[in-house]
């Protein structure tokens, strides 16, 4: 399927957006602020990945390399759109330590939603830390700040992510 | 719940996490490559540059070894003493019997262009010979001591029983140091005869008698040219095929007769020219970030540039150039590069505490911030400069003294010493300088590249001494430079060059 996509061939390359394309659409709703500029990620994305798979050298995961194009995509786009990392000033100081039951009744999409509902800079930064696993380092390269920024836009994001699943929690409660 | 298991429970949620794709985004996917798809993908196809260089290469170094192929095969054609036209005979493979031993038999032969072709039955044409005087020429050869006698030019009505070999009319004999007529040529021993003209498909033809069938030989080596001569050593005449439609040797120039220079052409021209050129640049991440690439190629922006130049031009054959000489090269890179230096950042604070019963207080905090964010825009016009070498092989297309003539040119330009003038971002963000000098601390490592040239050329004779030339061309860059950088990054142009030649001998 790859060789078909380099060679580009459009049945391939269907084939290959199809088994993939769910995955990414979750990543691009991750770093995007409604569906619809999700769905501009994805778009983009996949004609990237498309006009440089022949650069992929069939060496590690192949859905890593595709995910690493998208996430770059999405990175790109929102830097055109002047990334701005805000400084919130956090009333409360700590938060509450949540039971592991707690996460018990939450689901996926709920997460998704708190994670949207994140400043910019914070979401960023979380997404990329938490779930795609970059580090500190990686990330101030990527977003052309400091890795002290990226560790502090975590902590706060972490923190602010908690008390929303907190009050969540309560509401729920 | 600690942090560290508070992130592994995201990621396992999510990192698998499907939804739902928006429907039509496929079509929306195939028609967006579809209006990416580039009109000229092979232009930055870095193959197609060293196909075109080894084909134009290859082109020119033919011609030369062809070239070079039919010197020796002019040289043997000379008239030599028997001795010699022996050996060459001898030592030349292609040599072979044209004309059949029994005057009733008939051969037809093909060697490459030339077309030759024996009859049995050339009575009518013997009889359409009309009645003439006869005339009688002496000839000598040259450096042979061996003489024609005579040459008797007969009515045909006395051949009739000859048999003919056929030969295109454009014949030229090196005895009567004219092309062929009819009649017949008469020796000590030995008697030609010689038909009217025949009009055939491959031309007009004349007739040569076979009476000297087993006393004739050729050399077939040149592509449309035959000696034939006497197996005593005299050369007899040339046969010279018919010229086809687009006669590629005459384009070649193969067909010329020596210059006045000799029998090679000994020319030497010094060139000047000057060029408006578009640049282009190529950049390879060795082992820095892609971001940064990104970043630093937003920012750069080549601007086109000149090249100035001298070379001087060797014949080293009759269409065969080499060339070599200096030039200036420079190119200019729009630097312009943002970033922020000031933010100002205002926050209001809206707390509320909600009061429910049996449940503990719970504060709300709204909070809006202004951020005020100041940018810095850095411009600069970069350059970079360069002394080179060329060296360049040549091939003009036509006759040496023709008004126009086309030429194709490939080779090597060397690049002797490159220095720049300018800024550039580096990794950290920062700006810094790229003036190049021979330290370790440059940003931009002084380093000779090579690249790779390929032209072809209009020339305008002006007068004997002077030429004018437009010469379109591209060269492409071999050398790498900046690995210390992290980054590749390579020149490549493409150009007019507009120049005159002087022509420095007479």
């Amino acid at each position: 399927m790859i060789k078909g996509c380099i060679s580009k061939q459009v049945q391939c390359q269907k084939a290959l957006f199809t088994v993939y394309a769910p995955k990414f659409m979750t990543v691009c709703l991750r770093y995007a602020v409604d569906a619809m500029e999700a769905e501009d990620f994805l778009q983009e994305g996949f004609v990237r990945i498309f006009n440089n798979l022949h650069q992929f050298k069939f060496e590690g995961s192949f859905e890593g390399w595709m995910r690493r194009i998208v996430v770059n995509v999405c990175l790109k786009k929102l830097q055109k759109k002047k990334l701005v990392f805000n400084e919130i000033i956090e009333e409360q100081s700590t938060v509450p330590s949540i039971d592991a039951s707690a996460y018990n009744h939450l689901g996926e999409s709920d997460l998704l939603k708190l994670i949207s509902k994140l400043p910019e800079g914070y979401r960023i930064v979380f997404n990329l830390n938490v779930i795609e696993g970059y580090s500190h380092e990686e990330i101030a390269k990527m977003l052309n700040v400091q890795p002290s920024t990226s560790r502090s836009q975590l902590v706060k994001a972490r923190k602010m992510l908690q008390q929303q699943i907190l009050e969540l929690q309560k509401v729920a409660v | 719940m600690t942090d560290k298991l508070f992130d592994n429970f995201i990621q396992q949620q999510l990192y698998h996490k499907e939804s739902p794709v928006p429907p039509g985004l496929w079509d929306k996917i195939a028609a967006q490559q579809e209006k990416e798809k580039p009109a000229l993908i092979w232009w930055k196809n870095p193959k197609v540059y060293g196909l075109g260089f080894a084909v134009v290469s290859i082109f020119l170094a033919g011609i030369f070894l062809k070239k070079q192929q039919n010197t020796s095969v002019a040289i043997a054609n000379k008239p030599v003493d028997n001795t010699q036209q022996n050996q060459v005979i001898n030592s030349n493979s292609t040599i072979k019997n044209i004309v059949s031993s029994s005057p009733s038999s008939s051969l037809s032969k093909t060697n490459q262009d030339s077309k030759i072709s024996l009859s049995s039955d050339e009575k009518h044409l013997a009889n359409s010979i009309s009645n003439r005087n006869i005339v009688q020429k002496r000839l000598q050869e040259n450096k042979s001591n061996v003489s024609v006698n005579s040459i008797q030019l007969q009515l045909g009505e006395n051949n009739n029983n000859t048999s003919f070999s056929y030969f295109n009319q454009n014949i030229t004999s090196p005895i009567l140091n004219k092309q062929l007529d009819y009649g017949t040529l008469l020796t000590d021993n030995e008697k030609v005869h010689l038909s009217t003209p025949k009009k055939t498909s491959n031309g007009l033809l004349i007739g040569v008698s076979s009476n000297l069938s087993n006393q004739l030989g050729s050399t077939g080596s040149n592509a449309n040219e035959t000696q034939f001569f006497t197996k005593s050593g005299k050369n007899l005449f040339a046969a010279t095929a018919t010229p086809p439609i687009i006669n590629l040797r005459k384009v070649f120039g193969l067909d010329d007769c020596p210059s006045a220079n000799g029998s090679f052409r000994n020319d030497f021209y010094i060139e000047g020219y000057a060029s408006a050129d578009y640049t282009m640049k190529r950049v390879d991440n060795i082992s820095t970030t892609d971001a940064y690439l990104a970043k630093k190629d937003s920012a750069e922006k080549m601007r086109g540039g000149f090249t100035l130049g001298v070379r001087f031009s060797k014949s080293i054959s009759d269409n065969m150039f080499l060339k070599a000489g200096f030039q200036f090269a420079q190119m200019f890179e729009q630097f312009k590069l943002t970033t922020e230096n000031e933010r100002r950042v205002t926050t209001t604070i809206v707390t509320r505490t909600l009061v429910r019963a049996g449940l503990p207080d719970t504060t709300i905090s709204d909070t809006t911030s202004l951020i005020q964010i100041g940018y810095r825009t850095q411009r600069n016009t970069n350059l970079y400069r360069s002394i080179e070498l060329p060296i360049l092989l040549s091939y003009e297309f036509g006759k040496q003294d023709s008004k126009y003539s086309f030429a194709l040119t490939a080779g090597a330009i060397i690049n002797l010493s490159t220095w720049n003038n300018g800024i550039t971002v580096n990794e950290l963000n920062q700006i810094v300088s790229i003036n190049s000098k021979p330290t370790q601390n440059s940003f931009y490592t002084h380093q000779i590249g090579l690249s790779a040239y390929l032209s072809a050329s209009v020339i305008k004779q002006l007068n004997e001494k002077w030429s004018f030339f437009a010469e379109p061309y591209l060269r492409y860059s071999l050398g790498k430079n900046n690995v210390a950088s992290g980054f590749v990054q390579q020149f490549d142009a493409i150009g007019i060059n507009f120049g005159t030649r002087l022509k420095l001998n007479k």
